[in-house]
C-alpha cells in the first residue's frame, strides 16, 4: 500500500537533472507524472534509493508545429495532448490515443514521456509513435541524440534508455500530400488496460491507392510491434474489403498475444484484426476526405 | 451513520478517520501460498502467541463447526488460502508497519491446492481429521418418483465468485484501558462482532462495548468476525495501546470473504402447457478453506428458494458445501437469491424455447392464484396478480418482440429472522434513537424519522438515530438479507407504542408536549418468526458490438416494496442494484490460477462497473402493504436478484448463444 | 531507515502550510494525517477508484497517487473547501438532492471531480459527464444519482448567477 523509503530530488532544469542522474547512480528513477511509477513503488513491486522528480523543469512541457515537424515536450501531460485543439486538427490519432489512456483523472499528471518510457505491453502511446514514423530526442550529460521510435521499445518495460538519459522530446514529421492516421483499441466494458490496440498511418496518392503504411499494434507482444508484411499488402491497393481482410490477417500473423487473466490468446487475434481493418479504413478515409471523424 | 448533509462536506468519521492516542498501526503478513505446510514463523505476533479459532468454535453459520476444519485466527500447521493471515506486526506509523513486515520469517513447503469444486469433491481431505472436503450436505423436500412427463430438461450452471468491494475497505480500532475493551469498527453487525470477540478470545462481555464507526458499504463482507478482528483485539489487550487495522483493497481482494461461487444442476419435469410438476436440484457451493462461514450454510438457503415464484408441487434438492484452497465464503448482496433465481430461471428459459412458448406464457403458468408453501420450504402468497400486470408494466411482449428483451421473475426472502432491537430515548427534547441493525449508506434514520413521526407525532428534526453501540442497547442482529426497513422498522414502531404507554401512564394521556418535556426511554427486541417475501420482475435489453462486448441498453424493473418508506432511496438501491447485477454478468469474477495464486489482482480485474455501464432505468416500486406494523417488504437484494436474470436472456437472445454462467466474455459471444 | 525529510509548503484551501515530509508519503497521507483532512479517502492501492481525488492547481488528481513532497508550491483545493462560511456549495446540495450518494465514502472523491468538470465552464452531455467520471467508481448508487447531481448542480449555479469559485 505504502512506497518503502527511498530520497527525492527536484531539479529546476535538464542540466541538474541530467547531472544527478550520473552522479546518484543505480536504483534511481525518474518521476514525470508518477502514474505508472508510483502505483509500482506503492505496491512494492519496484524500491528504490533514489527518485529524480522532473516536473519542475517547464522546458519539457510544450506542443510546439513547426512547418514540417510537431514537437512534444515529454512533459506534457497526456490531458494536455487530448485537449489540444491544433494536434485534434493535423493529427486527431494523437487526441484519440491519448483520450482512451486510463481515465481522465490519470491524465492530468500523467505524461507523453512517461507513458513512452515506462514502456507497458499495453500503453497506447508506443503504437500510434511508431505509426507516426515518430523519433524521440535523449538528452545525457554527454549530449542529445535522436532514436526513431522503431528502435526505441526492446521488451516490455525496456526501452533504449540508459540510467543517465531523459526523454526530452517527441518530434513527428509532418508529410505532403494526402495522409491519414487512426488508433482504435478494446478493453474490458468496465475500464483498464487494452485488451488490443492498432494503430495504422497512409498515404493516398491521386490515383487513390495507398502509396505509404505503417501498421503498429499495442497488447499484443511484449512491446509494440510493426506488421511489415501486413503494410506492404496495402501498398498499390485501394480500400476494398478483401483486401483489409488480407492486410489484417497478415497483422494478426505478426502478434504474439498471450493468455492472461482479461483476455485468451484467440480472443485478442480477432479483436486486432477487426482493430486493424478500422483503423486502417479511418486512417485512408482521413487522407482522401480531410476532416473524417474528427471528433 | 453521519446524515448526507455530513458527508458531502467529508464530515463522515470512518473509522480510518479516527486517530486515538498513542495508537499502533498493524500489518499483517500473510501466506504466499494456497496450500503449505508451515515449517516456521519467526517475528510479529504468531500462533506461538495466540491459539485461536475464528468464533471460538461451537456453532457456525451452517451448524456446529468441525475443529479440525475452522479457521484458525493465526495459520497454525497449514496454511489453505493465498492471503491468511500468518503474522501480525505494529508500529507507531502505518508506513513504519507497513515495513515490519519484511522482519517477518515464514518458512513452508508447498502443497498442492484444491482450486475447484471437482477437485474438492474428488480428491483428499484439505483438513487432517476430517473425512472429504464436504462441510455440510442436506436433501431439501420429499423425495419423488419421476412423474411421467413429456418434456423433462436438464442442464448445469455456475456463477463465479466475486468480491463484495464495499468503496471503503475492512478495519476496526481495538482500545482497550486495562479493564474495559472498547472496539470502532467498519461493519453491519455491532453485536455479532461483540459475540464473535467475547466468544473467541474469551472475554468478559459486560466488559466488552463494540461501536459501528460510519460504515462505508458492505454488502454483506462486514458481517463476519475476520482473523484479523481478533488479532488487532489480542494485541490491544496485550499491548496495553489502541490497535488499528485498515486493510489495502488488495488484501481486500484477497482475503476478504467473496460471495457467490456456485454450481447448479437441475432437472424439472413438465406438461405440454409449459406446467412444471417437478424438479431435481444439485447446489454446490464453493465454500473455501474453513468451515463455519455463510458458505455453509449458503447451499441449504439457495436450494429452499429454488422454486421461487412459481407453484411446483415436487421439488428434492441436495445441497452441499465443499472446502477449496480459497478464502471462506460469505454473503454477497442476495447472498444465494441471486444464484437460486439464475439456476430456475435460465430452466424456465429453456423449457420456453423448448415448448416454443413465449418466456411470459411459460412462467404465468407456473404462478400461484393462491399462497403456496413449496415442498423445498419457501411460502409465497400469490403470485399469479404481480407477474401479470408487471409483464405489461414492462412491455414485455413488445420488447420481446421488438428489441429480444430477456425477464426475469423471482422472489425476494427477507432474512427477517431474529428480528431486531430499537431504543428510543427522549431527553431535554432531544430523542436519540439506536437500532441493532447498523445502516451502511441506507438512509434508516429517513425511516426511523418517518415512522416516529407518524406514531407519536415527533417533528423529524429532532431525532438522532446513532451509529451501533452494543453499550447502548441489550441485544440486536444487524442489517443484511433486506431486512431493516422491515424489522428494524418493527422494531421501531414497537419501542414507540411502548413510549406512548408510558407517557399516558404518567401524564394520563399521550401529546407530543407531554413526551417531550419527560426522561423517557424505551426498548424492545422483538423476533420475527415468519417468512416475508415479495416479489419482483425485471426486464433487460442489450447490444453486442462486433467485439463482442455487451451494451445493456435498459434495465426495466417492478418491485414490491410493501410500503415505500423512502422512495428515493429505494431508487438508488434498485439502481445501485442493477449495475452490481450487470457487474455479474458482464466483468465480475475472483480468477485463481492452478497453483491457488489470485490473478484478479486489482478493481480492473475485479470488473467493478464504472458510470459508462449504466443502462436506461425504468423503474416502478409497487406496494402491496406487508403483515408487518409498518407494511414494509424487503428491497435491498432485489435488483441483484433480478437483473442478472434478465440480462442473460437478453445476451442469449442477441447472440443465439445459450449462456449457463456468469459472468459472460466477449471472446465467449465470437466463437 | 527512513529518508530525509524535506520542507513542503503549499496552501490547502486557501491556506498556506508547511510540512515536513518524507518523500514516499503520499499527498493523500499529508492531507489525512498530517492536516486532519479526512474527507479525502483512501478507497484502494492500484490508482483505480479516485476516492482520493483532489484539485491541485486547478486540476483533478488522485492524491494517492502522488507524492507529498510534489505538492511544493501548488494550491491544493479539497472536499473541506468548498463550503463557504456554514453554506453548502451547489454541488452539494445537488448530490443531497439528487441522491447521488449512500454511503458516502466515494463522494467527496466524485464531488471534486465533478467540481473540476464544471470549472471548465463549457456544456457536458450525458456521456461525457459518464467518461469524466470513469476514475470514480461507486459501490452504492449506481451513478444515475451522481450524473444527475453534476447536471443539477449546473441548474443551481446558473440560478445564482454563480460560479465554481
Amino acid at each position: 500500500m505504502y512506497p518503502r523509503p527511498f530520497d527525492y530530488f527536484s531539479p529546476k532544469n535538464l542540466a541538474e537533472a541530467l547531472e544527478l542522474l550520473q552522479i546518484l547512480g543505480a536504483e534511481t528513477k525518474i518521476l514525470a507524472g508518477g502514474q505508472s511509477l508510483i502505483p509500482a513503488l506503492k505496491l512494492r513491486a519496484l524500491s528504490l534509493k533514489n527518485v529524480v522528480d522532473i516536473t519542475g523543469i517547464k522546458e519539457l512541457n510544450y506542443i510546439r508545429k513547426e512547418e514540417k515537424m510537431h514537437r512534444i515536450g515529454a512533459l506534457t501531460t497526456t490531458s494536455t495532448l487530448e485537449n489540444d485543439p491544433e494536434i485534434a486538427a493535423i493529427l486527431p490519432i494523437l487526441k484519440e490515443t491519448a483520450s482512451q489512456i486510463a481515465d481522465p483523472l490519470v491524465r492530468n499528471l500523467g505524461t507523453v514521456g512517461g507513458n513512452l518510457c515506462h514502456a507497458a505491453p499495453a500503453n497506447d502511446l508506443p503504437a500510434t509513435m511508431l505509426a507516426l514514423n515518430a523519433s524521440f530526442a535523449i538528452a545525457s550529460k554527454q549530449g542529445t541524440r535522436t532514436i526513431h521510435s522503431d528502435s526505441f521499445f526492446l521488451d516490455k518495460f525496456k526501452t533504449v534508455l540508459k540510467p543517465d538519459e531523459v526523454l526530452t522530446e517527441i518530434q513527428i514529421l509532418l508529410q505532403d500530400g494526402r495522409v491519414g492516421s487512426a488508433y482504435r483499441k478494446v478493453r474490458k466494458g468496465s475500464g483498464g488496460f487494452a485488451i488490443a490496440g492498432a494503430a495504422a498511418h497512409v498515404s493516398v496518392a491521386d490515383d487513390n491507392t495507398v502509396s505509404e503504411c505503417r501498421i503498429a499494434m499495442t497488447a499484443v507482444g511484449p512491446k509494440p510491434l510493426r506488421a511489415e508484411k501486413a503494410e506492404q499488402a496495402f501498398i498499390g491497393k485501394t480500400l476494398d474489403a478483401a483486401v483489409l481482410d488480407n492486410v489484417a490477417k497478415l497483422a494478426v500473423d505478426a502478434s504474439k498475444p498471450v493468455t492472461d487473466v482479461t483476455a485468451s490468446e484467440g480472443y485478442r487475434r480477432k479483436a486486432l484484426g477487426i482493430l486493424v481493418k478500422d483503423a486502417l479504413e479511418v486512417s485512408y478515409k482521413r487522407a482522401v476526405m480531410g476532416d473524417y471523424e474528427k471528433s | 451513520m453521519s446524515e448526507s448533509k455530513l458527508l458531502v462536506r467529508g464530515a463522515g468519521k470512518y473509522v480510518d478517520d479516527i486517530k486515538l492516542p498513542n495508537m499502533l498501526y498493524m500489518a499483517i503478513a500473510r501466506s504466499p501460498h494456497a496450500r503449505a505446510r508451515v515449517l516456521s514463523v519467526k517475528g510479529g505476533l504468531n500462533q506461538s502467541d495466540l491459539k485461536a479459532v475464528v468464533g471460538g468454535g461451537g456453532e457456525g453459520w451452517g451448524g456446529p463447526i468441525n475443529p479440525a476444519s475452522a479457521h484458525p485466527v493465526f495459520a497454525q500447521d497449514t496454511v489453505n488460502y493465498v492471503g491468511q493471515p500468518v503474522a501480525a506486526v505494529f508500529a507507531d506509523d502505518r508506513y513504519v508497519a507497513e515495513d515490519k513486515l519484511d522482519e517477518v520469517e515464514a518458512e513452508y513447503e508447498k502443497l498442492k491446492p484444491i482450486m475447484t469444486i471437482d477437485e474438492a469433491l474428488s480428491g483428499s481431505p484439505l483438513h487432517a481429521g476430517t473425512k472429504s472436503n464436504i462441510i455440510t450436505q442436506r436433501w431439501l423436500g420429499p423425495d419423488f418418483e419421476d412423474p411421467e412427463s413429456p418434456v423433462v430438461l436438464e442442464d448445469e450452471f455456475s456463477v463465479a465468485r466475486i468480491v463484495n468491494n464495499p468503496l471503503e475497505p475492512r478495519g476496526l480500532i481495538a482500545d482497550y484501558d486495562g479493564s474495559k475493551l472498547t472496539v470502532y469498527i467498519s461493519t453491519q453487525a455491532v453485536f455479532g462482532i461483540k459475540d464473535g470477540l467475547t466468544s473467541t478470545l474469551k472475554l468478559d462481555e459486560s466488559k466488552v462495548r463494540v461501536i459501528q464507526a460510519d460504515t462505508g458499504g458492505a454488502f454483506g463482507v462486514k458481517s463476519a468476525l475476520y482473523p484479523e478482528y481478533v488479532i488487532a483485539t489480542y494485541a490491544a489487550m496485550k499491548y496495553k495501546r489502541p490497535v488499528k487495522w485498515i486493510e489495502s483493497r488488495s488484501e481486500h481482494l484477497a482475503a476478504s470473504q467473496p460471495g457467490r461461487g456456485v454450481r447448479g444442476k437441475m432437472k424439472l419435469f413438465a406438461n405440454k402447457d409449459g406446467k412444471v410438476t417437478a424438479w431435481r436440484g444439485e447446489v454446490l457451493v464453493d465454500a473455501g478453506a474453513f468451515g463455519g462461514s455463510a458458505g455453509s450454510m449458503s447451499p441449504f438457503f439457495i436450494g429452499m428458494q429454488l422454486t421461487g415464484p412459481y407453484g411446483i408441487e415436487k421439488a428434492h434438492v441436495l445441497a452441499t458445501s465443499v472446502m477449496t484452497n480459497k478464502p471462506p465464503q460469505g454473503p454477497y448482496r442476495g447472498a444465494g437469491r441471486p444464484e437460486a433465481a439464475f439456476f430456475r430461471e435460465r430452466m424456465m428459459d429453456l423449457l420456453a424455447d423448448e415448448l416454443g412458448m413465449e418466456a411470459d406464457e411459460v412462467r404465468l403458468i407456473n404462478t400461484t392464484t393462491e399462497n403456496f408453501k413449496s415442498p423445498l420450504g419457501l411460502e409465497i402468497e400469490a403470485s399469479r396478480p404481480f407477474f401479470k400486470q408487471a409483464t405489461l408494466d414492462l412491455r414485455y411482449r413488445e420488447k420481446a418482440q421488438s428489441e429480444k428483451a430477456g425477464l426475469g421473475f423471482f422472489v425476494l426472502l427477507s432474512a427477517v429472522w431474529g428480528g431486531e432491537s430499537a431504543r428510543i430515548d427522549v431527553q431535554e427534547g432531544k430523542v436519540n434513537v439506536w437500532l441493532g441493525g447498523n445502516q451502511h449508506g441506507q438512509e434508516h434514520y429517513v425511516f426511523v424519522k418517518k415512522l416516529l413521526n407518524e406514531e407519536l407525532g415527533i417533528p423529524q428534526d429532532i431525532v438522532t438515530l446513532n451509529n451501533g453501540d452494543t453499550g447502548m442497547l441489550k441485544d440486536g442482529v444487524g442489517t443484511w438479507g433486506s431486512r431493516s426497513a422491515v424489522v428494524g422498522g418493527a422494531a421501531i414502531v414497537s419501542a414507540a407504542r411502548k413510549l406512548k404507554t408510558q407517557v399516558e401512564n404518567k401524564e394520563g394521556n399521550y401529546t407530543l408536549e407531554n413526551l417531550l418535556k419527560g426522561n423517557y426511554t424505551s426498548e424492545v427486541f422483538e423476533n420475527q418468526n415468519v417468512q416475508l417475501n415479495s416479489f419482483g420482475a425485471v426486464l433487460a435489453t442489450v447490444k453486442i458490438d462486433k467485439f463482442g462486448m455487451v451494451t445493456v441498453k435498459e434495465c426495466a424493473g417492478c418491485y414490491d416494496v410493501g410500503r415505500a418508506l423512502n422512495p428515493k432511496m429505494i431508487e438508488s438501491q434498485i439502481i445501485g442494484g442493477t449495475i452490481q447485477g450487470i457487474g455479474q454478468v458482464l466483468y465480475e469474477e475472483v480468477v485463481h490460477d492452478a497453483e491457488g495464486k489470485l490473478l484478479t489482482k486489482n478493481l480492473f480485474d475485479a470488473g467493478l462497473p464504472i458510470a459508462e455501464n449504466m443502462p436506461k432505468f425504468t423503474i416502478q416500486i409497487v406496494e402491496h402493504p406487508s403483515k408487518m406494523p409498518n407494511h414494509a417488504r424487503g428491497l435491498g437484494e432485489a435488483p441483484t436478484i433480478g437483473v442478472p436474470v434478465a440480462v442473460v436472456r437478453a445476451i442469449e437472445r442477441a447472440s443465439g448463444k445459450r449462456i449457463r454462467h456468469t459472468p459472460v466474455k466477449p471472446q465467449e459471444l465470437l466463437e | 531507515m527512513t529518508m530525509r525529510k524535506v520542507k513542503t509548503s503549499f496552501k490547502v484551501n486557501g491556506k498556506p502550510v508547511e510540512l515536513e515530509l518524507e518523500p514516499r508519503r503520499l499527498l493523500m497521507s499529508a492531507l489525512r494525517e498530517d492536516l486532519g483532512l479526512t474527507g479525502t479517502h483512501n478507497a484502494c492501492d492500484t490508482t483505480n477508484c479516485g476516492a482520493c481525488t483532489v484539485l491541485v492547481d486547478g486540476k483533478a488528481v488522485k492524491s494517492c497517487t502522488m507524492l507529498g513532497v510534489q505538492a511544493n508550491s501548488k494550491e491544493i483545493l479539497t472536499i473541506e473547501g468548498l463550503a463557504k462560511d456554514g453554506n453548502l456549495h451547489p454541488l452539494q446540495k445537488a448530490f443531497i438532492e439528487k441522491q447521488g450518494l449512500q454511503c458516502g465514502f466515494c463522494t467527496p472523491g466524485m464531488i471534486m471531480t465533478s467540481y473540476w468538470m464544471l470549472s471548465q465552464n463549457r456544456d457536458f452531455s450525458d456521456e461525457e459527464i459518464k467518461r469524466m467520471l470513469s476514475g470514480n467508481l461507486c459501490r452504492c448508487t449506481g451513478y444515475r444519482g451522481i450524473v444527475e447531481s453534476v447536471k443539477y448542480s449546473k441548474d443551481l449555479m446558473r440560478k445564482k448567477g454563480g460560479d465554481t469559485e
